[in-house]
């Protein structure tokens, strides 16, 4: 088995089962064939993978114990660096730099429980944006339906977990951007607390908003891979100093006693009948009654949008400068017209934001967790420009951020969970929990999965 | 520049703004990116219009 749970191929290595070199054999055969039509991959550590399978048989065979994820392949967005390889980050530019000296701290802390790195994956240009259609390195399908997108902007990373290609991906979340592809593919995503992770050896987008996180196709998983890369890291200036709090061993507990509450008002409006079908069916699945507003919803969304442009502009500035010919059509004038804005609204988005987390953290005294939508819509076309919303045609492109963009500057743990009603096209919940409460999230993530009304069904 | 932004030369904007930061806008860019600050500042009115609570402080913290 190499398509199956990252967990079961784990116990498999490590029972003698089969061999880590027989998985990733396997593997990498698999997204030779698969990235064909999804076109996940930007890049296949075939090499060292197979090095590193090796080196767990090896252990193995000696009686050590290579760890929890031992010889399960995984795969990251193509903004985490890679030693040896150069990190493209979507674009053109980066794809002529240099090659990283080494892994970033999230790949060695996989690959110190066992993991082993297969790839890298396509993304939007820099991180920018919710398609994935990617002008230098193509655009990635979506497995369930190859003229959608997949999301973005860790479009390949949901796409190669959804396909089969690897049972985990990282990806990283701006303002949605593990949260919009894991719903659009249908598998779970996490994006942790703001500085739970360390983001040391990532190209950053926009650092006040950063996170990065896995993508799984069960939550066992997706808890296994949040657990092995815990902890503080002196590399990440804004990774928070606090102990690992594994979750793994907790998932059973459920979702009893948690004070759960759906989001109405803003999280309520603008959103399609199928979208909306899901936070309906999960409050049911987790007998939830409770609604409750969001206050400055809108003004939240419109900060992380300021707060997205100013920050983006200028770390690319040297970029927009002397190359903006090689920078994708899409992007190229969000990043200039960043560069120009005032500081004041700059500003004036950061002092809202603090403001915007009191809010939300006075919520979390009387809720543990809220429920809303991830997209307003299932994945749309590529050629789709506008949607049908209640009796009304609107842009598509600006829709997709309206629910996961409005939590953004609060920085809370949000994990994904994918509804697939049948014969449609998946779309998500956002299980929100309170700053550095994620094992609220994924008890109620497993409660929904449990129910086997929610988790990923084969594309 | 909360209140007008209809009325405000977007043209002139980026003739001082870009010349100040030091980021030339291509002629073939221009239209594209005065487009963009227009949606931008479409986008942005919410938060402009938003009233924090005075001395709130803005959100990142620097931690010697």
């Amino acid at each position: 088995m190499t398509d199956g749970p990252a967990l079961t191929i784990a116990a498999q290595v490590l029972a003698g089962q089969q061999t880590a070199s027989s998985v990733i054999d396997a593997t990498l055969a698999g997204i030779a064939e698969r990235n064909r039509t999804v076109n996940a991959f930007t890049h296949v550590t075939a090499e060292r993978a197979r090095a590193e399978a090796l080196r767990i048989d090896a252990a193995i065979a000696s009686g050590c114990n290579p760890g929890p994820l031992a010889g399960v392949p995984f795969a990251v967005k193509d903004l985490f660096d890679i030693a040896g390889v150069s990190t493209k980050a979507g674009s053109k530019i980066h794809a002529e730099r240099r090659p990283a000296d080494r892994d970033a701290t999230a790949i060695r802390r996989l690959t110190a429980a066992g993991a082993v790195l297969v790839g890298a994956l396509n993304m939007e240009e820099y991180a920018y944006g919710f398609y994935t259609d990617n002008p230098h390195h193509g655009r990635t399908l979506n497995p369930h339906d190859p003229t959608r997108t997949a999301g973005g902007s860790s479009g390949g990373s949901a796409a190669a977990v959804a396909a089969g290609s690897v049972p985990l991906a990282l990806g990283s979340d701006t303002n949605g951007s593990i949260r919009v592809p894991s719903a659009f593919c249908g598998v779970f995503g996490l994006k942790p607390t703001y500085g739970r992770l360390s983001r040391a050896g990532s190209l950053l987008f926009v650092s006040s908003l950063d996170h990065i996180g896995p993508m799984a196709r069960s939550v066992g998983d997706l808890a296994a891979a949040y657990d092995a890369m815990q902890g503080f890291d002196p590399d990440d200036p804004v990774c928070a100093d606090r102990p690992p709090e594994p979750v793994s061993g907790l998932l059973r507990n459920g979702s009893e006693g948690l004070r759960i509450a759906v989001a109405a008002g803003y999280f309520a409006e603008v959103v399609s009948p199928e979208s909306a079908a899901a936070v309906d069916i999960a409050a049911k699945r987790l007998g939830v009654t409770h609604t409750i507003d969001i206050p400055g919803a809108e003004a939240a969304r419109a900060a992380a949008y300021i707060i997205t442009s100013v920050e983006a502009a200028r770390e690319r500035f040297i970029e927009l400068r002397d190359r903006i010919g090689d920078f994708d059509p899409n992007t190229r004038y969000r990043f200039l017209a960043g560069g120009l804005l005032p500081a004041d609204w700059y500003v004036k988005a950061q002092q809202f934001r603090r403001w915007y987390s009191q809010q939300l953290n006075d919520l979390f005294q009387r809720w543990d967790v809220i429920l809303t939508p991830v997209a307003p819509i299932p994945a749309p076309r590529f050629s789709d420009l506008t949607v049908n919303i209640d009796g009304e045609d609107r842009p598509l492109r600006p829709l997709l951020g309206r629910f996961v963009q409005a939590l953004a500057p609060a920085g809370l743990p949000i994990l994904v969970a994918p509804y697939i009603a049948r014969s449609a096209l998946p779309v998500g919940v956002q299980i929100i929990a309170a700053p550095f409460r994620e094992i609220d999230a994924f008890r109620v993530a497993k409660a929904l999965e449990d129910s086997r009304l929610f988790g990923p069904a084969a594309p | 520049m909360t209140a007008k932004i209809e009325s405000i030369d977007w043209d002139g904007y980026v003739d001082i703004v870009s010349r100040i930061v030091g980021l030339p806008i291509a002629t073939g860019d221009r239209e594209a990116t005065i487009a963009q600050l227009r949606l931008n500042a479409a986008i942005a009115e919410p938060l402009l219009a938003f009233d924090i609570p005075e001395g709130t402080n803005p959100a990142p913290v620097f931690k010697p």
